[in-house]
């Protein structure tokens, strides 16, 4: 995905689903609640496929991450993903769980400056990285002229999807900060607005790369 | 600021909304985001089929020794997407785990979700007769035109699913529900346990999108954390899962034969449709209007109505009305805003003119292709408008595309919204029928629900599978308000209802094809090329 072409470093190859020396199924990291389907050669019914646990739940190797600029050290378990860390240990609850697989950039974070989604990462892999959400772009009152610009051209609506676009939108400028509306859109293809305030988030977006003045009063 | 420039803000480009500034920071805390101390995760097994044979109760041992692992109950609802099982643990990852752990063995029954093929189906069996005589009125028409027109089951899919967090204390039980009336939830959890409502406190600061989906009662799943929170003396937090959220909710499909009578003049005289349809508005004149509803078509498998979809009822007619509009107009050689003035009423007339004149030039109707189809070549570009109602908030969308009538690919190239009530905020006001606009144009392009006619398994379950119309597939979009500040009603349903017959309209302008079939897939657009 356009969003994704930085190389996918930390995360599992796509594809590629065990991971020599830790004798896991990634598919077992995602919350499928146990359930899949499949046909059966006959056509007529199907059964659910039974699972056994294969991740004997562990009590949790330390990493640190740097999260917004501050070394936090947690417990995770092999099978926990960034995002969850980040939501439920760190209480970082900006990255939002929707997908939880990548298929609409909710959980967006810089991961050393590389755009990715944390609901397909593991956190162990991310030890001693540094990880950026919406809440580490502003510092203090000061908000990021990204925030300050969907503030001002209204780049939301129910606000779910915003943090992540928030995100998505730093990275492409930060690659190019005069980036047009197709590279923009190009930057932000991941990530889904349900709400659709697209128009608005690539008038926000554009305000930025053009140098646009986008303060809201208060 | 001082009411001067509070007065100039709102009579230019409006005031950025109250609570921005913790949407772009991350800071605003969601229902999902609550975490008081002690919280519980609960986690729900859902039945991935439309309906399902008996499932067998599983062991629960294996799953109550994993580590973390409060509680495991079988609850066995096996029919349409029901809770199989609820896990409690400390961490979603253990409760996912104890569900694993179950081993759950179920099978699916054969389902009938695609509603063209129950049709066909009971045709086939003799349970659905012929078509009879047309109505008498029909005698009247000297032009007749007929079309089909299927429309998909579309879903609400709020990014933030359904769900909540619940803290039941002697004293009062906490719920933190994405709600879209925090009133009817306090009450209906209150109903629900013959608590006081002074007993119950519902909170919902944020709410992440509910398009009608939260606008109900309270949810099952607040139910469900309720009672494990009660038992567990902790707070409990249950939200859907994506596949939850997606299989039940939306709206389900229909199938409409539409047949217009006019005079060689224009004037129509007679409109009957048949089909499996909702009741729908008639906007237009369409003469003597006569509805037949299929009988013998059972069993098309839909999703259970949890709450109304935005517009409820309406998009799904409109589009074929519209539709059909333009294939009688192409019929008899008249324009299509013409056609329309002449079988409206004269407010409707007059307001037609009015949308028209702000927004054709926007859209350059005068390049419309003359006649359907005319564009040299394999990508045709083609320029439609379809109209629209709900609850007075009315107005006309005018939409370009471009067709690629070799693969079947439709590109939306720009739409003007043009919408007939003003504003108490500018911006706002203008962002909501944007995201109408958005939400009709991905219903009408990409999203679809589906089931595996054979097992009834849910195929559509998350968001690379159930397709929302994301940034690239985004046209440029231009908002017309016509009204004046002030001159207010809620904004976010009416949007919703033009779109979509514009864009089919366009499409038969490109290609001189009428749809036949939303979405406007390439295998949709390349089978109604095909016809």
């Amino acid at each position: 995905m356009p969003d994704q072409d930085e190389p996918l470093e930390p995360a599992p190859a796509e594809g590629k689903e065990d991971r020599p020396g830790l004798n896991l199924s990634r598919r077992n990291f995602i919350r499928a609640a146990g359930v899949v389907a499949a046909s059966t050669a006959a056509g007529g019914a199907a059964s659910l496929a039974p699972r056994e646990p294969q991740v004997p739940p562990a009590a949790g190797s330390p990493i640190t991450l740097t999260v917004n600029g501050t070394a936090r050290t947690l417990n995770v378990e092999p099978r926990t993903t960034l995002l969850s860390a980040l939501r439920n240990q760190l209480e970082v609850t900006g990255p939002k769980e929707v997908c939880e697989r990548g298929a609409c950039g909710a959980c967006s974070v810089l991961v050393d400056g590389i755009l990715l989604n944390s609901c397909m990462l593991l956190a162990i892999d991310c030890a001693g990285k540094q990880v950026t959400t919406a809440e580490g772009l502003a510092s203090g009152d000061k908000l990021d002229p990204v925030q300050e610009a969907f503030w001002y051209h209204d780049g939301m609506q129910c606000g779910y999807c915003t943090p992540g676009f928030v995100v998505a939108i730093r990275a492409v400028l930060n690659k190019k900060p005069n980036a047009t509306l197709e590279e923009i859109k190009a930057g932000c293809a991941g990530n889904i607005c349900r709400c659709g305030a697209y128009p608005r988030i690539f008038a926000a977006a554009l305000a930025v790369a053009r140098g646009e003045k986008t303060e809201v009063l208060s | 600021m001082t009411p001067e420039q509070t007065r100039a803000l709102i009579l230019g480009r409006g005031i950025p909304r109250a609570d921005g500034r913790e949407k772009v920071t991350g800071r605003a805390r969601y229902c999902s985001d609550v975490k008081p101390r002690g919280m519980l995760y609960a986690c729900v097994q859902w039945c991935p089929f439309a309906s399902a044979k008996g499932a067998p109760p599983p062991s629960l041992d294996a799953a109550l020794k994993i580590r973390g692992v409060k509680a495991v109950r079988w609850l066995g609802q096996n029919g349409a997407h029901g809770k199989l099982a609820v896990a409690l643990a400390e961490s979603p990852e253990a409760a996912d785990e104890a569900l694993l752990a179950l081993g759950t063995k179920i099978s699916g029954n054969p389902v009938e979700s695609n509603i063209e093929r129950a049709v066909e189906k009971a045709k086939a069996a003799g349970r659905v007769p012929p078509p009879g005589p047309m109505p008498p009125a029909f005698q009247q028409a000297e032009v007749t035109a007929q079309c089909t027109v299927i429309v998909n089951q579309v879903q609400h899919a709020p990014l933030e699913p359904r769900g909540a967090v619940v803290h039941w204390t002697p004293e009062k039980v906490t719920v933190w529900e994405s709600t879209q009336g925090v009133v009817m939830v306090r009450d209906s959890v209150a109903n629900h346990f013959r608590l006081d409502r002074n007993q119950v406190q519902a909170i919902c600061h944020y709410c992440g999108g509910g398009f009608g989906i939260k606008a109900n009662f309270t949810g099952p799943l607040t139910i469900l954390a309720a009672e494990l929170s009660r038992e567990f003396n902790a707070p409990v937090r249950l939200f859907h899962t994506r596949h939850g959220e997606l299989a039940t909710g939306g709206r389900g499909p229909s199938y409409t034969q539409i047949f217009l009578g006019a005079k060689k003049d224009g004037t129509l005289v007679a409109e009957h449709r048949r089909g499996l349809m909702s009741p729908g508005p008639t906007w237009y004149r369409f003469g003597t209007t006569t509805r037949e509803q299929l009988p013998g078509v059972g069993g098309v498998h839909v999703s259970g109505a949890e709450g109304p979809l935005r517009a409820p009822g309406t998009p799904e007619t409109q589009i074929v009305s519209e539709i059909a509009m333009d294939v009688m107009a192409e019929k008899l050689g008249i324009d299509p805003l013409e056609f329309r003035l002449k079988n409206s009423d004269s407010g409707l007339a007059q307001r037609l003119q009015r949308w028209f004149a702000a927004g054709g030039p926007k859209i350059g109707w005068d390049r419309r292709q003359r006649p359907a189809g005319a564009t040299k070549g394999p990508l045709k570009r083609g320029i439609g408008l379809g109209c629209g109602e709900f609850a007075g908030r009315a107005g006309m969308h005018l939409a370009e595309v471009e067709v690629d009538v070799e693969t079947g690919v439709v590109r939306v190239r720009k739409v003007v919204a043009v919408q007939d009530r003003g504003w108490v905020n500018r911006l706002t006001t203008e962002s909501q029928v944007y995201g109408g606009v958005v939400m009709g144009l991905s219903w009408a392009m990409f999203e679809d629900r589906k089931f595996d006619p054979a097992c009834g398994a849910f195929l559509t379950n998350n968001l690379e599978h159930y397709k929302i119309a994301g940034p690239v597939d985004i046209p440029e979009i231009e908002v017309i308000l016509l009204g004046q500040e002030g001159d207010t009603a809620g904004v976010g349903e009416g949007p919703v209802v033009p779109i979509g017959g514009a864009i089919a309209n366009a499409i038969l302008n490109a290609t001189g094809k009428p749809v036949r079939k939303a979405p406007f897939t390439p295998r949709n657009i390349l089978a109604a090329l095909a016809a």
